[in-house]
């Protein structure tokens, strides 16, 4: 595996070390290091989105095309692409797409993920930069997260930069486009269509297959009451996994003791969600 | 007046970039371009057109004499006897782009194909009806992308990755390239290692530590370095030679900056097609046909004799030689571009073919050595009985046991 080292352990003190002013220069911040896939979950549970969201990059990193993976809010897209990413062989950029980017702003979050330098100043300029670092580094794939957030112009010029890979090599350069209501947003752009190996929708987890994940991460859920389960996901998280994650982490940091057994207790219940703020 | 426009939309679920497959790097008869989504100057526009013919604009030697940009792309494209230049996926390029395209090539031989995307044709002959289009079915295209490797080399050398082979100690040299190059540039990195490691062992097994000396060594690389082309070859090769000295028991220091300048004194040897092909990174025609010249065996003092009516003779019939030194066919469109260049100054026939002082000749060369990495410069130095052997100074290298 080839991906770049996650933000995690880039910025981790090694243990028992105090944080170094060296290593840690006040203008660095950390949190807006670019490049890295962002660090895994604790514990990662499969749900049929996420075998296909993987199928679907492993697909786009082999035929060297475009893919999209669309849905709402927290279902857990991102965590499952970067998942998937983690598996492949090969170098993974993970670009975050900042809110309402302007061309030249994707284009340089684009070049700053993938080189960690700074971005020429003119847009011509960096586009060729970015072409001529993709010519050079042919197993790299991109995953641009919040896809959503680039304008039609710039995802012209993202086809565009697909385009003059495909055309001087025979293959683009694979592109995982991640984001909320995609299709909407790619409408200006209809020619993506005829780049993406796959496109999938992935919405909120129901049934089973949410039981499912939640008994992955919290094996206490599997114990508890299902009805109790169902009402908790109708009223609070409707199939959102990152409300769900959130919610269990905070019954976990909370239980009485570190190792609590048995069905979550109504009690805990309340005083999670109390703590979430999701009821007054 | 523009060169003749022709329109193909591609079937849907199909990338319009597929058209790219036509166009082959080994042959520039077809090239084969994605033009930008903004509008840009005339000189922009050359600036693609001549970055898809391979001229790079981090090399220098841009526009010299005069010409420009937008004037080099119809002698760069005659020059080359590009037919077809394919415009992929112009849907939103602006209008005036892609007018002003049409105008620069209307002086070559080459069409203009636009292959844009499914559902984009009809605008795109709307808006470009001053140019009066034909639309064109899409062409059956070949199943393979053509091959862009060269034929004639044992591993395959990219020129345009040589800044980013790793200039470290010997020791670390091949786990670093490993770590920092892409796979394929590695491989061909490995390649040269392993062959000069296992030449340099089996030498040293050969001779015994009893006859390893300065002047012995200094002998057999010289012998090896010979053979490289390029400075990043002569790099890999003295790092595993190193290498193998050392699992001998010998610590082999080699002064880089001697053996550099000792290494520009005389052309390689060995000129492969990657040779040839590197020189499409100029866009000064003077250059690049120098550089040409000098790769076909002409001496520099032969290259300043060159007159405009020699070049012509030659362009005539190019099987004779220029001036009693034969032309090689890859050196052909480097000439050709700059007989159709020094044209346009309306010389007469006895007027030297590359204008300048005497040492232009030897400032191109050695400029050329720096731009494309090869070994060439100056070779005026020394005279011409001296070619094919190349000087390593004697305190290139030094020996030390290390046991």
């Amino acid at each position: 595996m080839t991906t770049h080292a996650s933000a995690e352990e880039a910025t981790t003190t090694p243990p028992g070390n105090a944080p170094d002013q060296a290593l840690f220069p006040e203008s660095l911040d950390v949190t807006r290091l670019r490049g890295y896939l962002p660090p895994p979950p604790p514990v990662f549970a499969e749900t049929p989105f996420s075998m296909l969201i993987g199928t679907t990059v492993q697909e786009a990193v082999d035929s060297g095309e475009m893919a999209m993976i669309s849905g709402p809010v927290g279902v857990g897209k991102s965590t499952a692409v970067a998942q998937a990413a983690r598996d492949l062989d090969k170098t993974v950029v993970y670009v975050l797409m900042p809110d309402a980017p302007s061309v030249k702003a994707s284009l340089e979050t684009i070049w700053e993920s993938m080189t960690r330098t700074a971005a020429a100043s003119r847009e011509t300029q960096i586009r060729r930069d970015i072409e001529n670092h993709l010519l050079r580094h042919q197993d790299v794939a991109l995953v641009i997260d919040d896809a959503h957030y680039i304008s039609t112009r710039g995802l012209r010029v993202l086809t565009n930069l697909w385009n003059s890979m495909a055309a001087l090599r025979g293959q683009g350069v694979p592109m995982i486009l991640v984001g909320n209501d995609l299709p909407t947003a790619l409408k200006g752009v209809p020619e993506i269509g005829s780049r993406s190996v796959t496109r999938r929708n992935v919405g909120p987890l129901a049934g089973e297959a949410l039981y499912a994940f939640l008994a992955t991460i919290e094996p206490r859920t599997a114990e508890t009451d299902r009805d109790v389960l169902v009402l908790l996901d109708r009223q609070h998280f409707r199939g959102e996994l990152r409300k769900w994650v959130q919610f269990l982490n905070v019954v976990r940091r909370h239980q009485q003791q570190p190792d609590e057994a048995g069905a979550l207790e109504q009690t805990e219940i309340r005083q999670a969600l109390l703590r979430q703020g999701w009821i007054g | 007046m523009s060169a003749p426009v022709i329109i193909t939309e591609a079937p849907a679920e199909v990338p319009a970039t597929r058209v790219g497959s036509l166009a082959d790097s080994n042959d520039l008869t077809r090239i084969a371009f994605v033009p930008g989504t903004t509008n840009r100057t005339k000189a922009g526009v050359a600036a693609d057109v001549l970055s898809a013919l391979g001229k790079s604009p981090d090399v220098n030697g841009k526009a010299r004499h005069g010409y420009d940009d937008v004037s080099l792309v119809p002698i760069w494209l005659t020059a080359h006897r590009t037919t077809d230049v394919y415009a992929i996926a112009p849907q939103h390029t602006p209008s005036t782009y892609l007018g002003d395209l049409a105008t620069m090539l209307a002086a070559s031989p080459a069409t203009l194909t636009l292959a844009c995307d499914h559902g984009y044709a009809e605008n795109l002959v709307a808006d470009l009806a001053p140019l009066n289009p034909t639309v064109v079915p899409w062409p059956d295209l070949p199943s393979d992308w053509p091959s862009t490797e060269n034929e004639d080399s044992g591993h395959v050398w990219d020129p345009s990755a040589r800044e980013v082979v790793p200039d470290v100690e010997f020791l670390t040299f091949r786990a670093t390239a490993q770590d920092l190059l892409p796979s394929a540039a590695f491989r061909a990195v490995e390649a040269l290692f392993g062959d000069v490691l296992d030449r340099t062992l089996l030498w040293l097994t050969q001779v015994g530590p009893e006859n390893v000396t300065e002047a012995a060594t200094r002998a057999a690389l010289t012998e090896l370095l010979a053979e490289q082309v390029t400075f990043d070859e002569i790099n890999i090769a003295v790092k595993a030679a190193q290498t193998a000295f050392f699992h001998h028991g010998w610590y082999l220091t080699v002064d880089q900056r001697e053996l550099r300048a000792g290494m520009l004194r005389f052309p390689s040897h060995v000129v492969s097609t990657a040779s040839w092909r590197s020189i499409r990174a100029y866009r000064d025609t003077a250059r690049a046909a120098t550089v040409a010249c000098y790769l076909s065996g002409h001496s520099p003092q032969q290259i300043r004799d060159l007159t405009v009516a020699d070049l012509a003779a030659w362009h005539a019939d190019p099987a004779t030689p220029l001036r009693d030194a034969p032309i090689h066919p890859e050196a052909a469109p480097y000439l050709r571009a700059h007989l159709f260049a020094r044209i346009s100054d309306s010389p007469t026939s006895t007027d030297p073919a590359f204008v300048g002082a005497d040492r232009r000749v030897l400032m191109d060369l050695r400029q050329a050595g720096d731009d494309l990495g090869l070994n060439l410069g100056e070779a005026n130095l020394a005279p011409a009985d001296r070619h094919g052997q190349r000087r390593v100074g004697s305190r290139v290298f030094r020996l030390a046991r290390l046991t």
